[in-house]
C-alpha cells in the first residue's frame, strides 16, 4: 500500500466517487498523519445525525454541533450532541424495557414498565438545557484529557416523561436518603458485560425538582437510540453525565452515590483553584453541580462578510445552570465596550433564553463579536479561559465569531 | 416448593439473559477500527503496539485528538488500568509512552487562541 493510499479511508473513497490518490494535487507532499479535509468531511456518522456535526470519536460515539447548527429555539435531534461513554444497547424493546427503583434508602423497591410509568404518573414536558461538563475542553492549557469538545456539546430539546420525584415518592424515600444514582443498559468498551460504564446521579434535592424527568420522548418523538432510547433521565442545568441514558435502574442512596465516574477526577474540579498544570489529589476534587453561565452566538455563522453601512441582526441563546440569565451583552471591540441585547425569559425553568441584537459597525474592517451573559447572581462569563482543572471542565469563556465589513 | 421453582426459573431467565446479551461490537468491527488506525497513525516503532493495546477498546480518534507529556500519557494509561479494565502493558508501556509523547505532545496555547480556520462567506440580506 502506497503512503498516499493511507489517506483514503474506505468509506470516504466510496462516497466521494473514488478519488484516486494520483488525482490529489500535491498529494505526495502531505505529511504523515494528516487526512484530506475533503475526506474528513465525508465522515461516517450514525443515522439521524446532521452531516455538518463534528465527529470527535466513533468508538464510543462523541459528536458535537457547530454554533450555527444550534440556532433553533428547540434543538432538533439531529443537531443534539452525542456523548457516549460505552456502547448503546442493541435494539432495546420499549415493550419489555424495565426500570427498577431500589437502593438502601428506597422504602419498597419497585419495577415499572414504560407503560406503567405512562399510566401511573402524570406526564410533563420541559425544555431543558443539557450541556456536557467538558464542553470547551479543547481550550485548556496545558491540555486536558478526554474528548476535545469545542463549543457544541450543549443543546436544549423538549423532553417528555414523568417527574423523577413522583416515581421516587411512589417507591417511598427513607428519611436518610441523600443521593439518587442511575444505571443504564450500555456496555463497557472493554466488552465485559458486567462492567458498569457510567453510573452517576444527583443529590436528592436536585432529583426532587419539578423539572427532573424520567423521559421517553424528545421533541415529541421517541428518543433516538444515541440519546438514550427508550428511557433516560434528564437533569437540566447540571453536567450531561447526570442525565443517564438507556435508564434501567435508579438507586436511592443514604450516602453520596459511588458508581463509576462519580469519584476520582471524573466530573470534578479542584475544591480550591489551582495553578494551570497542577497535580490535584482525589480528596481535593469536588463534584460539579450547576453548570456556569454561558451563551452562544448562533446567527450568523462565523465568517460572515457584509457591506459597510449594513445593520447586522445577530442572535443566540444564553443559559446559567440552575439559574436564569438576567443580562446579555455583545462587544465588537474586543471587550472594550458592551452593548446590551434583547433577552427573553426562559419558556420554563432550566431552558435556555433567546437573545437578539442589532449591530452597527463604525467602519470597514475585521471584527469579532463577543457574547457575554450574566446570571441572576450577577456572575458573568469570562473573556479568557477560566480556572484550569485537570479534566478540563466548565470552560464558559465568551463565544466569539468573526465578521468582515467590506 | 413454588418459591423455590420461581427462584430457579428466575435464575435461569436472568442467567440466560446475561449469557445471550449480544456483543455490541463485533470482532470484524474491531478489526476495521484497527485497520483504520494503522492507516492514520503516524509511523513509529510502537505504532502497532498502540493499535493492538489502545484500539482494542476505543477509536484511535481518542488518541489523536489528545496531547500530553510522557507523564500525562502515563497517568492516562494508569487511569485506564485502574478504572477501565486495561490490562498490564509490561515492557510495551515504555515504547508506547515514547511514541505518544513524541507524536502527540502538547503545544502551549496561551489563555485564548485567535479565531482560526474562519471560512469567509457573503451573508445574504
Amino acid at each position: 500500500m502506497s503512503d498516499r493510499r493511507k489517506f483514503m479511508k474506505k468509506a470516504g473513497l466510496a462516497s466521494l466517487g473514488a478519488i484516486a490518490a494520483s488525482e490529489v494535487v500535491f498529494g505526495k507532499n502531505l505529511p504523515d498523519g494528516l487526512e484530506l479535509i475533503g475526506l474528513q468531511q465525508d465522515q461516517d456518522l450514525p443515522q439521524g445525525v446532521d452531516p455538518e456535526m463534528t465527529l470527535l470519536n466513533d468508538l464510543p460515539w462523541n459528536i458535537e454541533a457547530k454554533a450555527h447548527l444550534l440556532d433553533d429555539a428547540i434543538t432538533p435531534a439531529d443537531k443534539f450532541f452525542i456523548r457516549n461513554n460505552g456502547i448503546p444497547p442493541v435494539n432495546p424493546d420499549p415493550e419489555t424495557w424495565q426500570l427498577t427503583i431500589e437502593g438502601e434508602s428506597a422504602e419498597n423497591p419497585k419495577t415499572y414498565s414504560i407503560a406503567d410509568l405512562k399510566s401511573k404518573f402524570k406526564t410533563y414536558s420541559y425544555q431543558l438545557v443539557v450541556e456536557c461538563g467538558g464542553n470547551g475542553r479543547n481550550e485548556f492549557n496545558p491540555p486536558a484529557k478526554g474528548n476535545q469538545w469545542s463549543i457544541g456539546a450543549v443543546a436544549c430539546a423538549k423532553w417528555t416523561g414523568v417527574r423523577l420525584k413522583d416515581v421516587l415518592e411512589d417507591v417511598g424515600i427513607k428519611d436518610d436518603a441523600v443521593y439518587v444514582g442511575y444505571y443504564g443498559g450500555d456496555t463497557h468498551l472493554n466488552k465485559d458485560p458486567n462492567k458498569v460504564v457510567i453510573s452517576r446521579g444527583v443529590p436528592l434535592k436536585k432529583a426532587m425538582e419539578d423539572e427532573a424527568l424520567i423521559a421517553w420522548a424528545m421533541n415529541d418523538e421517541d428518543i433516538p437510540l444515541m440519546h438514550g432510547y427508550p428511557l433516560r433521565m434528564v437533569i437540566g442545568g447540571w453536567p450531561g453525565s447526570t442525565s443517564g441514558k438507556w435508564l434501567n435502574r435508579i438507586v436511592i442512596r443514604n450516602k453520596e452515590h459511588d458508581g463509576p465516574k462519580m469519584g476520582g477526577t471524573s466530573y470534578r474540579v479542584p475544591c480550591e483553584s489551582v495553578p494551570p498544570g497542577s497535580k490535584v489529589t482525589d480528596d481535593n476534587m469536588c463534584i460539579i453541580e450547576s453548570m456556569p453561565v454561558k451563551s452562544l452566538l448562533t446567527y450568523p455563522k462565523s465568517g460572515a462578510m457584509i457591506k459597510e453601512g449594513r445593520t447586522l441582526e445577530i442572535r443566540g441563546h444564553a443559559w446559567a445552570g440552575d439559574y436564569s440569565v438576567s443580562k446579555m451583552e455583545v462587544s465588537i471591540d474586543f471587550g472594550s465596550t458592551w452593548q446590551t441585547c434583547e433577552l427573553q425569559n426562559p419558556v420554563n425553568r432550566l431552558a435556555w433564553q433567546r437573545w437578539t441584537a442589532k449591530i452597527d459597525f463604525p467602519q470597514k474592517g475585521y471584527y469579532e463579536v463577543w457574547a457575554k451573559a450574566s446570571d441572576e447572581n450577577g456572575i458573568s462569563q469570562p473573556m479568557v479561559v477560566p480556572g484550569w482543572n485537570p479534566k478540563g471542565y466548565l470552560n464558559n469563556a465568551c463565544h466569539r465569531i468573526a465578521i468582515k465589513v467590506l | 416448593m413454588r418459591i423455590f421453582t420461581l427462584a430457579l426459573l428466575g435464575w435461569i431467565v436472568i442467567g440466560c439473559a446475561i449469557k445471550e446479551k449480544p456483543s455490541p461490537v463485533t470482532e470484524k468491527q474491531i478489526a476495521d477500527f484497527k485497520n483504520e488506525a494503522r492507516a492514520v497513525l503516524p509511523e513509529g516503532q510502537a505504532k502497532e503496539l498502540v493499535v493492538d493495546n489502545c484500539v482494542h477498546c476505543h477509536s484511535y480518534k481518542l488518541v489523536t485528538q489528545n496531547s500530553a507529556t510522557r507523564e500525562g500519557w502515563q497517568s492516562t494509561i494508569a487511569w485506564m488500568q485502574e478504572t477501565q479494565g486495561l490490562w498490564p502493558l509490561g515492557p510495551a508501556e515504555d515504547e508506547i509512552l515514547d511514541y505518544l509523547a513524541e507524536h502527540f505532545a502538547p503545544e502551549s496555547k496561551g489563555r485564548r487562541v485567535p479565531l482560526t480556520d474562519v471560512e469567509w462567506y457573503e451573508l445574504g440580506e
